[in-house]
């Protein structure tokens, strides 16, 4: 019977036992994701590191309450959202986010773009995330949520703290403002 | 079409770090390391009242033996005896002077583990609330207020002009922040319909968290709001 990686839900019923290791492997699969929501809600890295340990630590003290054979994503990245909402608001005002792009983006199979046209792209990438960066916190996080973390539309609701229906409006809005940001009509 | 391109987006994260390592240090001791938080730098409270944390700290058995520990402090004898009720802050005007333990046999006092045993106890008639007492040498440095009632209805009330107000939840119960400027506020008690206005009692901050059970918490001092919110976080 050895071989065979344990489910999600038989490790977090390993954690919620006290299992130290069962738990930590599900630190380990969610922390990216993890991290990356409280850095576009936190801004910096440092914060967005604190956010995230500190709600690993409070999910895993919370995980009697977590209802077993649900996800488990939604329910540990609303903790994390909330974590770094918190550390947001106590850290006052902040400068915009920063967001980079790396390399190309184009699908694989594609061919090489010329030298004109990937400057062209690479400028069009610099544009969209440097008028995602300035967006108002609400329109940048679902934005965020949908196509930079390709969470799906219930994980985005759990980490924004909506209801699923408020997401498509939401994101339908933040999409709207995004377009007038970079000077595309709707 | 933006959302193609915003689909086809390559952002670059800052490296992920190694989270669950900390993650897993931090469940194997809870404790101490809890206790270590509360002094790091980011606790940015005047220096007087990181002596007072601890010294109050110190006067509760259980964990002076720990703080003294990792003060490097072990050898120092710190007598602890149950004190009279203290007069300290009575220029607040907060009731009857008590000791804690009285206090506790007629009122369900929350102490804030984040602050310790208060310097001075005040408990009001019937009792309604009790007002705990922190100081920082001569002066009242926080006071820490737990009263049956609720605010949300009303609270904008009485907020002075001059101050800055914020709405938010700590822990989910609402919570308000009032900072600047001499202000006060109003609630309404429990079982009464009638609002009572409260001044602030000391030149600061305020933080007033409307719990689910029914206790609003009144964290005053020259304090910021992570710190009030810490306080008021620790108070069970």
């Amino acid at each position: 019977m050895v071989g065979r990686p344990l489910t999600e839900h038989e490790l977090v019923e390993r954690a919620r036992a006290g299992d130290g290791a069962a738990y930590a492997t599900l630190v380990r699969d969610h922390e990216e994701t993890a991290f990356r929501i409280a850095y576009v809600i936190c801004g910096n890295a440092a914060d967005a590191e604190e956010a995230a340990q500190e709600a690993f630590v409070k999910a895993y003290r919370a995980l009697g309450r977590f209802r077993s054979g649900e996800p488990l994503r939604p329910w540990l990245l609303a903790i994390v959202a909330n974590e770094a909402r918190n550390r947001r608001r106590s850290a006052g005002r902040r400068a915009a986010l920063v967001l980079r792009a790396a390399g190309e983006g184009r699908p694989s199979g594609e061919a090489a773009p010329s030298p004109e046209a990937a400057l062209l792209a690479g400028e069009r990438r610099a544009t969209l995330l440097a008028a995602l960066g300035r967006m108002a916190d609400r329109d940048r996080t679902v934005i965020a949520c949908r196509y930079l973390l390709e969470l799906t539309e219930a994980e985005t609701a759990a980490t924004l703290g909506v209801r699923p229906g408020t997401v498509k409006s939401r994101l339908s809005r933040a999409l709207d403002r995004l377009r007038q940001e970079v000077g595309e009509d709707a | 079409m933006l959302e193609r391109e915003l689909a086809e987006l390559r952002v670059a994260w800052p490296e992920t770090p190694d989270i669950a390592s900390a993650v897993g240090a931090r469940l194997a001791a809870p404790a101490p390391q809890r206790r270590r938080l509360l002094l790091r730098p980011a606790w940015q409270i005047a220096v007087a009242v990181l002596a007072l944390v601890i010294a109050v700290v110190m006067a509760v058995p259980p964990t002076r033996a720990a703080v003294l520990d990792w003060l490097g402090l072990r050898s120092v004898k710190i007598e602890h005896r149950e004190p009279r009720p203290s007069t300290f802050g009575s220029a607040l005007q907060l009731g009857t002077p008590v000791t804690l333990s009285q206090a506790q046999r007629r009122f369900p006092v929350r102490v804030p583990t984040a602050l310790g045993r208060p310097d001075a106890v005040y408990l009001s008639e019937n009792p309604t609330r009790v007002d705990l007492v922190y100081r920082a040498g001569d002066r009242v440095a926080v006071l820490v207020t737990e009263l049956r009632a609720t605010a949300t209805p009303v609270i904008e009330k009485a907020i002075g002009s001059a101050s800055r107000f914020e709405r938010f939840r700590v822990d989910g119960d609402p919570a308000y922040f009032i900072s600047g400027g001499r202000h006060g506020f109003a609630y309404i008690p429990a079982g009464s319909q009638e609002p009572h206005f409260e001044d602030a009692r000391l030149a600061g901050n305020t933080l007033l968290v409307e719990r689910a059970d029914g206790m609003l918490l009144r964290v005053e001092g020259r304090l910021n709001r992570d710190a009030a919110v810490r306080i008021a976080r620790s108070v069970g």
